[in-house]
């Protein structure tokens, strides 16, 4: 396994400069029923226009993790411990009046539904203006012209035309455009994009995927790219955490991560995701399966909490937790059988 | 058990042929309601599904897809065209007439939640067609519903369960089992796996490939990602704003695709192996409405390949090899169509 590393872009992010870790992450939510370990104790760091790819399916964490980078975890029900510190600073304990300056501004998000943070009544030059008015301190006309140069940033033809426009009147390739303008209008250091292209048609994915790289490169921004699809973490990212029941379970560089997973989940995963072919005359091959679900998280797990759907699980695994590794240089891993995780689905 | 139902094919008839299916929805406006335009949803849509088959439908969102697999299922009626069920035209049958072939031609959604009834039990759920359709009585029914469980990978005790007490997977398992109740001939099923985690995602795939093979249905298989599809299906039909642009056998649809369309579409799709990460061409710009489709070739405001032709003459299908139909003036030049007969209104 050997790429060019142009291709591949940073891995380690310890040797440059990091601009957001995150340390022990916990964030659990205390409901009637119990108390539900959203994010358990998560760490990693991210460095100056990295894009780190944080991949995993539904209920591992991965949008609850965000969420508390970003202070809006709801409290109650919600509680945030741990440290999360954006350029040395610690987020975790500063107030709904402090956290309202950081976001946006120094880190900003991008959802899956541009809709549910767009404002159904404001004209999008007005929402993309309205930040840069109230933590940039600019005038309302040099706002506007601001806005309007962000709109072209982002590729959108027209874009005076658009400035005048409401949010149902565009597509929504082009409303998540406006999103990524937004989070972008302040030149945070931290962008956190949320399935940005999930609800997105797959020719305008591709659009939004680049956009994302070209914008990178011309603003610096590190990214938080958050996925349930391979295919987008293969593409964009530069290196990648795999969750699993709220916990990280394995992190690597991009090209590690595909060609040389350490942890059966990963392994699991990459086997039962159909893959386009282009090649030619194709034999079938069964989709892996990961049987059974995902545990519940509102009860004590004992052991490795993939155990129960593992092939290679042993007595240790589901008396012992495995902690998290370096298996290879760069490649972390919570698994006892590493070295085996290949032969956790059929070859 | 259900037994794999014996192939009727004496008359020689394709078990399913649709041609020159149209829909239209009306945009209504205006004080009356009146309607002041048309959406042109599905325009023009012709192919056959052959008995044991998996034929793939793609395209992106408003392609028409969806609309199609409910007119093909009779939820909602076509505008014009005909759909054949072995030699039969079922696209005007009345809801009594349709009744009889119900049976034939059964439905998978994407949202099996939807679909359900959430205030019966999943066992009377999977019954309720067997009684409806009097496939069996009394304690024969539980058996076979007991049984269509365990063949779908349900637990028979989960009959006694309500839908909102499965998890997303085992909902479209209880759906495939519904469908699967009336020993259908075809289960049209739209986006069945996209709701789902990519890990039950692959479950579902292999169920439906296995039941395939085991009962001889027929699927038609509507989704918008194109690695399900390659994988699930024999053969695929690409469509673009209401039409099928190209349709052809799997592998020469992936491995030698004609229409710049369909090439665009397998050039956006991430490849789930950095290795290969490259700079791509992106397709510039989105899908048109329907309600103003672009005349010609619906393609022409996105092709690289785009000519004077295909701004003013819709192409029409023209094969290029055996079971592979494209329609393109470039990748396929058919000689000038008779006056009229593609024109997208009279």
């Amino acid at each position: 396994m050997s790429l060019p590393a142009s291709l591949v872009g940073s891995t380690v992010s310890t040797a440059q400069e990091q601009v957001l870790a995150v340390e022990h992450l916990r964030t659990a939510f205390h409901t009637t029923d119990g108390v539900v370990r959203a994010v358990d104790d998560v760490t990693w760091t991210l460095a100056r226009g990295e894009i780190l790819g944080v991949v995993g399916e539904s209920g591992c964490g991965k949008s609850v993790t965000a969420l508390s980078i970003m202070g809006l975890v709801p409290d109650p029900p919600g509680r945030v411990e741990g440290s999360v510190r954006l350029n040395g600073r610690e987020l975790i304990g500063l107030g709904e009046a402090e956290m309202r300056r950081i976001r946006g501004n120094a880190v900003s998000m991008v959802f899956q539904e541009p809709m549910t943070s767009l404002d159904p009544v404001m004209r999008i030059g007005k929402q993309l203006a309205e930040p840069l008015v109230q933590h940039q301190g600019l005038g309302r006309s040099e706002a506007k012209v601001r806005s309007i140069e962000l709109l072209r940033r982002v590729r959108i033809a027209e874009a005076e035309r658009r400035a005048d426009e409401y949010p149902h009147q565009l597509s929504g390739g082009m409303r998540q455009r406006v999103m990524i303008a937004m989070a972008l209008a302040c030149r945070p250091a931290v962008l956190l994009a949320d399935e940005p292209t999930t609800a997105l048609d797959v020719t305008v994915q591709a659009q939004i995927l680049r956009l994302i790289l070209d914008l990178r490169r011309e603003f610096g921004t590190a990214i938080v790219l958050i996925t349930h699809d391979l295919g987008v973490i293969a593409e964009v990212a530069d290196r990648v955490v795999v969750m699993y029941a709220g916990r990280k379970v394995e992190e690597a560089p991009v090209a590690a991560l595909f060609a040389q997973p350490q942890h059966p989940y990963t392994v699991g995963l990459l086997g039962s995701m159909p893959k386009v072919d282009r090649a030619g005359p194709r034999r079938h091959k069964r989709l892996a399966e990961i049987p059974g679900m995902v545990p519940a998280l509102d009860r004590d797990i004992t052991g490795c909490r993939f155990a129960p759907r593992c092939r290679l699980a042993t007595d240790l695994c589901r008396r012992e937790d495995p902690p998290l590794e370096m298996k290879l240089p760069g490649h972390i891993a919570a698994c006892w059988h590493a070295a085996r995780a290949g032969e956790a689905v059929d070859a | 058990m259900p037994e794999a139902p014996a192939r009727d094919q004496a008359n020689g008839a394709p078990l399913l042929a649709v041609e020159n299916l149209v829909k239209r929805f009306p945009v209504r406006g205006g004080i009356f309601g009146r309607a002041i335009a048309q959406v042109h949803a599905v325009d023009g849509v012709s192919f056959t599904l052959r008995d044991r088959e998996t034929l793939g439908i793609v395209g992106e969102s408003g392609c028409g897809k969806s609309t199609l697999a409910r007119m093909i299922v009779r939820l909602t009626d076509p505008t014009g065209g005909t759909i054949r069920l072995r030699g039969t035209d079922i696209s005007t049958l009345s809801a009594g007439a349709m009744r009889r072939y119900r049976r034939d031609i059964q439905f998978v959604f994407q949202d099996p939640y939807a679909s359900l009834n959430p205030r019966l039990r999943a066992g009377a759920i999977v019954g309720e067609a067997i009684e409806n359709f009097e496939i069996a009585t009394g304690a024969d029914v539980s058996r076979r519903v007991a049984a269509l469980f365990a063949r779908v990978g349900l637990r028979p005790a989960q009959m006694h369960n309500y839908p909102h007490e499965f998890s997303g997977g085992q909902r479209q398992r209880l759906g495939i089992a519904r469908a699967l109740a009336l020993n259908p001939n075809i289960i049209v099923a739209d986006e069945p796996v996209s709701a789902l985690d990519v890990s039950v995602q692959a479950q579902v795939i292999n169920l439906m490939i296995d039941l395939q093979q085991e009962f001889g249905i027929a699927y038609l298989f509507i989704a918008h990602d194109l690695a399900v599809v390659q994988h699930i299906s024999h053969r695929v039909a690409v469509m673009y704003l209401g039409r099928i642009v190209e349709i052809a056998p799997r592998d020469a649809l992936f491995s030698a695709p004609l229409h710049p369309y369909t090439e665009a579409l397998l050039d956006s799709v991430p490849i789930p192996d950095p290795a290969l990460r490259r700079e791509r061409d992106v397709l510039p710009g989105e899908v048109p409405s329907p309600i103003r489709p672009p005349p010609g070739c619906h393609f022409h405001t996105r092709c690289p390949l785009a000519q004077a032709r295909c701004r003013i003459e819709a192409p029409v299908m023209v094969q290029t090899a055996p079971d592979h139909f494209v329609a393109c003036h470039v990748r396929a030049p058919a000689p000038p169509a008779p006056p009229l007969a593609n024109e997208d209104s009279p």
